[in-house]
């Protein structure tokens, strides 16, 4: 039998040989290149949580490159002192029909990443608040930089990038979380209409940008946060407090992307979650004087360490925008609702900028002093806002909102507002 | 993702021009040189496995097996063929060339990663045809080649209870391979070996996965 198969031999060996030739001639790789692709990605569900749903993404340049008019996602590249290293992640994928099915997981993550991106230029679109942003965002997926471990992501202002470290606890992994990615992008809105003219203007250091993004690589500065501050100027303690600003409304970006108050507890711990749950009651703000004396007693203040007052005071601040964004009557904008009331808040962070380029370096900024310049010079204010205003905001600077919130006759006694939140 | 995997292959010499295929491919991502028996009765070979670094925090495990059956057939210009080297009847210091046609098939490798609740299980099946040129010295055959084929993935993929699975497309591959061949050591003529680096580029896949293959085994 092997002495007959050997003898077809020739015959088999021609025949094979011409048609691997005309395959090659013949047959060029294929990029289906731009255009509408469908991908089989770990995705969000409008009711809450996470299932395997079949995507459309719409700006990528091809499918098998994620890059494209929405973002750049790179795939484990590295941050160093040498800057971003990395290059433009290719998936590998299956194709099933129309279909591309990622064959492992981080192919799953960096497709994810894009589609998320993509879905927040639709959503900043829809704000009105795409244009003081670089398009395409910049994303690092299972980045690893040096000293920060796993389990997290960041947003660098220097190299205008989206970090997220790699992941490994049991989770939904960072890079497919909706909300997280959102809570990132966030921070890029606010470093470019909030931190970055303060930067370009010399106002802002970069004493205070290590406050402001811990995960800064330490260069060109020698401050250690977790060193105490050794003399508080209005400098270090406002840049606590913008930090706060800052993770407050990133936190509240990601609510109004997802529609899910705790989009954080899918892929982070339990105490994490508990922590930092838009849908908790609301514990009153510091005024600067408390919040001072919280900076430089870092043992005695309620959570024990420096960069926690900031992420305490930010969640405060979402909490309260969570529940005041389904009140009617807010302003002549009718902020009715989640996004309503977010696009109103981009469009005012340049105001921020503004007023903080006189304060900065002489004021001890009050932790309510964003709303002040959010919401204070609104013509009228609803009662029920104002009713949570005063849960938020310490009794010390809750007087500039008297004109907003009719004349003073909707800021009720504190100590009604105690007994309505113990309810 | 993105990384060029070297794959060993394990040819498990030749019996009357037919030769028997095998292939094992297991591990983590280290470098590492395991035994393994062969496909064949009279056969035993040496595999060295040699992976690309995979990343600390993706669980990636990766296997594969393959079995099948290997013809090679020669056309050489002065019509001397493989048949002749098998007999011995090629010796010397010359140089020549032929034509090889080389057929590889059911092969499959089986991946996992895993990155949190996200799960993936590939399975990829592999069928290969190559033409190969050679060119012969006295002591080492030198040869180039090409291939096409078709490849198929199957996956499955997993976040939390929802379990998706996918038949890929049957997909048109190619490609390209260099290496070199003893033809006989001195005083063991039994003695064979190969090494080779293959390419291959898949449709819709714009970066080649890549082959180191080294195999050691007796010649009947």
């Amino acid at each position: 039998m092997i002495a007959a198969f050997i003898k077809l031999c020739p015959c088999l060996s021609r025949v094979s040989i011409s048609l691997l030739f005309a395959f090659l001639m013949g047959c060029e790789l294929t990029d289906p290149g731009e255009g509408t692709h469908r991908f089989l990605l770990p995705w969000h569900l409008p009711q809450g949580g996470y299932s395997l749903q079949e995507v459309d993404v719409y700006t990528l340049k091809s499918p098998l490159r994620m890059e494209g008019q929405a973002a750049q996602v790179y795939l484990e590249s590295a941050l160093g002192v040498g800057g971003f290293q990395g290059s433009v992640a290719r998936p590998q994928l299956a194709r099933v029909g129309n279909l591309w099915v990622p064959e492992d997981s981080l192919s799953a993550l960096a497709v994810a990443a894009y589609a998320q991106v993509e879905q927040l230029m639709f959503f900043d679109q829809k704000l009105s608040a795409t244009s003081h942003l670089p398009w395409p965002r910049k994303v690092g997926v299972s980045t690893a930089i040096e000293g920060f471990g796993s389990d997290s992501a960041l947003y660098h202002g220097v190299y205008d990038i989206i970090i997220v470290l790699p992941y490994i606890s049991s989770g939904l992994p960072i890079a497919a979380n909706a909300g997280i990615l959102a809570h990132e992008h966030s921070h890029a809105h606010f470093h470019h209409l909030v931190k970055k003219p303060l930067l370009e203007k010399g106002i802002l250091t970069m004493m205070s940008v290590s406050i402001l993004e811990k995960g800064e690589v330490k260069n060109n500065t020698d401050l250690d946060i977790e060193e105490k501050p050794t003399e508080l100027t209005p400098e270090i303690h406002n840049a606590f407090v913008l930090r706060g600003w800052d993770e407050g409304l990133a936190d509240f970006f990601g609510y109004a992307y997802t529609g899910d108050p705790r989009f954080m507890a899918i892929s982070f711990s339990q105490d994490i979650m508990q922590s930092r749950l838009l849908d908790a009651p609301i514990q009153m703000l510091d005024d600067s004087l408390k919040m001072a004396q919280a900076i430089t007693r870092p043992n005695e203040n309620r959570c024990g360490g420096y960069l926690c007052l900031s992420y305490h005071l930010g969640t405060q601040l979402a909490r309260f925008l969570y529940r005041v964004r389904n009140h009617h009557g807010l302003g002549p904008k009718a902020l009715n609702s989640e996004k309503a009331l977010l696009a109103y808040i981009v469009e005012r962070l340049p105001e921020l900028s503004r007023r903080l380029e006189s304060l900065w370096q002489t004021e001890f900024l009050s932790p309510s002093f964003l709303l002040e310049v959010l919401f204070a010079d609104q013509v009228s204010l609803s009662p029920e806002f104002c009713a949570d205003l005063q849960l938020l905001v310490a009794k010390a600077d809750i007087d500039v909102f008297k004109q907003a919130c009719g004349g003073g006759q909707f800021l009720i006694s504190s100590e009604s507002a105690v007994e309505e939140e113990s309810l | 993702m993105n990384k060029a995997f070297l794959r060993p292959w394990l040819l498990c010499g030749f019996l009357y021009g037919v030769g028997f295929y095998g292939y094992a491919d297991m591990g983590e991502g280290t470098l590492k040189t395991q035994n393994s028996s062969a496909a064949s009765e009279n056969m035993k070979t040496w595999v060295t496995e040699i992976h690309t670094p995979t990343p600390k925090m993706e669980k990636t495990r990766r296997w594969g097996l393959g079995l099948g059956m290997d013809t090679r057939w020669t056309l050489s210009p002065n019509g001397r063929d493989y048949q002749d080297f098998l007999a011995g009847s090629i010796q010397g210091h010359y140089a020549w060339s032929q034509w090889q046609y080389h057929m590889s098939g059911a092969r499959y490798v089986s991946g996992q990663s895993q990155t949190g609740a996200v799960s993936i299980q590939s399975l990829t099946y592999e069928w290969m045809n190559w033409g190969r040129y050679m060119v012969w010295g006295n002591k080492l055959r030198l040869f180039a080649g090409v291939g096409a084929g078709l490849r198929q993935t199957q996956v499955q993929t997993q976040l939390g209870s929802s379990l998706v699975r996918h038949n890929g497309d049957l997909t048109p591959q190619a490609g390209l391979e260099l290496g070199l061949q003893s033809r006989e050591l001195a005083n063991l003529p039994w003695l064979y070996w190969e090494g080779q680096l293959r390419s291959l580029l898949s449709l819709y896949r714009d970066q080649p996965t890549w082959a180191l293959g080294l195999a050691i085994g007796w010649r009947p």
